[in-house]
């Protein structure tokens, strides 16, 4: 609750920092600050200025501290590497990045809920954002189409999220999570809430983009600004994630007969449609989007083990090493295209000529994505698939493996065109290495070679 | 009395949100919404809680839709222009639809009614008093944590509507 009153007085006070016109000071400031709320997040009683015997509706358990210092971590990350995009002069920094800070509220209400008024707050804090978000570039057409797209449709998934919370409420007469779970599954089987239980989890997979509710997740990561799709396919798919896991994996899993089989052929479409359709595209943003629904295919096997100590590392790991080869990648790519807007697959042939340290670094992103041994993304994958294969999902496990083959399929194609095309580089040129992105590669490599660092830093929170 | 009403101002929701979807013209289906509204409203007061009717009223009906009109006159859309002609798509939302709905009312329009206990139930929970109260007490960090929202969609909605240069003015 610390974290979260000094975010929203942090965002407060860029917005007043805007006077100042200087996007420079603007970015500093949030990102000393974004580090200030990580340092009193792990290490600060949460409960600090809470009156004694207030139920704030929020729990900071180690779950949720741990998911929100993924969040802080990597915003700061992704608010240090839009230096180009904050200091153009059609963008409002100030604006810009207090909206970021209050979606970051949002998001960390959505790791720690523990009553459906937190978490519908917490979905709204960090939708209505990122619909502003999403529009911020306001000269490009797709921008403008990716904000009205997401807000169409993310209003629409809200619905149901609160549609299945009303009917949870009327099935059981309770909004408390953790009431609802207490009840045996046998007191509470109706209609009723079968049907809540099923809208909300439309719902919540609508917000983590799993297929068949992914139609929105690719135009909007085309049209998008690069900053904020980083920002969207990173943090908003952790957050998200993070409310599925403690939906479903941590308050609900001993009702887990009424879910399982959903969350199952959500999981088997992720992987299919994610997989495939990224294989036909042009655009690398689009292919990032397909892929992105796959690797939400990869994370719900996690919630569908059912094994609260195995899954929670897993998924922190997954989540972990994809946010990491995504900001390493992306660090490199905003180096290369400061225009911001799309970028085309054959738009990378050659760029290794240009930019070698570069592409080194972009190479590492994408083998990690795509779940080669020696980089963190081949141990993600592992750990989704170990414990799969000792609950006995064989045919999941096939799907998934097979998959992550087309996976290997599609992520190399943006690496050959980077290093063996005989073409003029189309690259509009490179500039100094930028030291997150290094960083980043040098951790997916790190932890490709010593996944226990995570656990065993994991073990200190 | 209670009863008449209800079906009286069931009867107006459901036909007026079906003219919101039917009507061509789009300030008529504002129009409508309106009226949906309204019969919602009756709703709420006939479930004694007459905070939530007023805001309702206020808040959907007053300041909502007037921006909706807003938004549409300024478009000025005409008939011709809306993407009415995919009949696909029209027949695969209307059947979704359909089938939802079917099973929805096939499930909870016979199923059995449960009854609040008189002797427990507060009538008086639903006045602004008692809201407050929790609204205050109970539920303060998710109240104040919605102010977060309002200021980040504020902010927002300055941002996107700001006037850029080179820009005309309406």
């Amino acid at each position: 609750m610390l974290t979260i009153t000094l975010l929203s007085l942090l965002g407060l006070f860029i917005l007043f920092l805007g006077f100042s016109g200087k996007p420079g000071l603007n970015r500093a400031v949030a990102v000393s600050g974004l580090f200030l709320a990580l340092i009193v997040l792990i290490m600060g009683n949460q409960n600090l200025l809470i009156p004694d015997g207030l139920d704030t509706q929020l729990n900071f358990d180690s779950t949720a501290v741990r998911f929100s210092s993924l969040l802080i971590l990597f915003t700061a990350c992704i608010m240090l590497l839009g230096k180009k995009f904050f200091a153009r002069e059609d963008i409002q920094s100030a604006e810009f990045l207090s909206v970021m800070v209050f979606s970051l509220v949002g998001a960390i209400m959505l790791t720690s809920f523990t009553h459906m008024i937190t978490l519908f707050v917490g979905l709204e804090t960090l939708g209505i954002s990122l619909y502003v978000l999403a529009g911020t570039d306001k000269k490009s057409a797709g921008s403008n189409e990716a904000a009205l797209k997401y807000l169409l449709l993310g209003a629409f998934a809200t619905c149901l999220v609160l549609f299945g919370m009303a009917m949870l409420y009327g099935a059981t007469g309770q909004l408390d999570f953790t009431a609802i779970a207490s009840l045996s599954s046998i007191a509470v089987d109706s209609d009723l809430f079968r049907a809540g239980i099923f809208f909300m989890l439309v719902g919540v997979l609508f917000k983590v983009s799993a297929a068949p509710f992914h139609f929105w997740s690719p135009d909007v990561y085309e049209g998008s600004p690069n900053v904020v799709m980083l920002y969207m396919s990173v943090v908003v798919k952790i957050a998200s994630f993070a409310a599925l896991y403690r939906i479903f994996g941590i308050y609900f899993q001993p009702l887990s007969h009424f879910w399982w089989d959903v969350v199952y052929y959500a999981c088997v479409a992720s992987l299919l449609v994610g997989n495939l359709l990224a294989l036909v595209q042009k655009s690398l943003k689009r292919q990032m989007a397909f892929s992105s629904i796959s690797h939400t295919g990869y994370l719900l096997m996690a919630i569908l083990v059912l094994n609260k100590t195995g899954q929670e590392g897993g998924i922190f790991f997954y989540l972990f090493g994809y946010g990491l080869a995504l900001i390493a990648a992306f660090s490199i790519l905003m180096a290369w295209f400061p225009s911001g807007d799309n970028i085309w697959l054959k738009d990378l042939k050659g760029a290794a000529k240009v930019d070698q340290g570069g592409a080194i670094v972009l190479t590492i992103a994408f083998l990690s994505m795509a779940g080669i041994p020696l980089t963190g993304g081949f141990f993600a994958k592992l750990y989704m698939f170990t414990p799969a294969m000792g609950q006995g999902l064989y045919q999941l496990l096939v799907v998934g493996i097979l998959s992550s083959l087309i996976g290997a399929a599609y992520y190399l194609k943006p690496i050959m065109n980077v290093w063996f095309s005989s073409e003029a580089p189309a690259i509009e040129g490179a500039e100094k290495i930028k030291l997150v992105g290094v960083l980043a590669a040098a951790i997916i490599l790190l932890t490709g070679l010593f996944p226990d660092v995570i656990f065993a830093v994991l073990s200190l929170i | 009395m209670v009863q008449n009403l209800f079906y009286f101002f069931s009867f107006l929701a459901v036909l007026s949100a079906l003219m919101v979807i039917i009507s061509k013209n789009p300030i008529h289906s504002v129009l409508y919404l309106i009226l949906t509204f309204f019969t919602l409203s009756g709703h709420y007061i006939l479930l004694n809680a007459q905070f939530i009717s007023i805001v309702n009223l206020i808040v959907y009906a007053g300041a909502i839709m007037v921006l909706f009109l807003f938004t549409i006159m300024f478009l000025n859309l005409k008939d011709d222009e809306f993407v009415g002609s995919r009949i696909w798509y029209n027949l695969g939302s209307v059947f979704i639809v359909l089938v939802l709905a079917g099973l929805l009312v096939s499930k909870f329009a016979f199923a059995p009614v449960t009854v609040a206990d008189e002797a427990s139930m507060d009538s008086q929970i639903g006045m602004v008093e008692n809201l407050g109260q929790t609204l205050f007490s109970r539920f303060l960090v998710p109240f104040e944590l919605v102010s977060v929202l309002f200021l980040s969609a504020m902010v927002g909605a300055v941002m996107l509507g700001r006037r850029e240069k080179g820009e005309k003015n309406f």
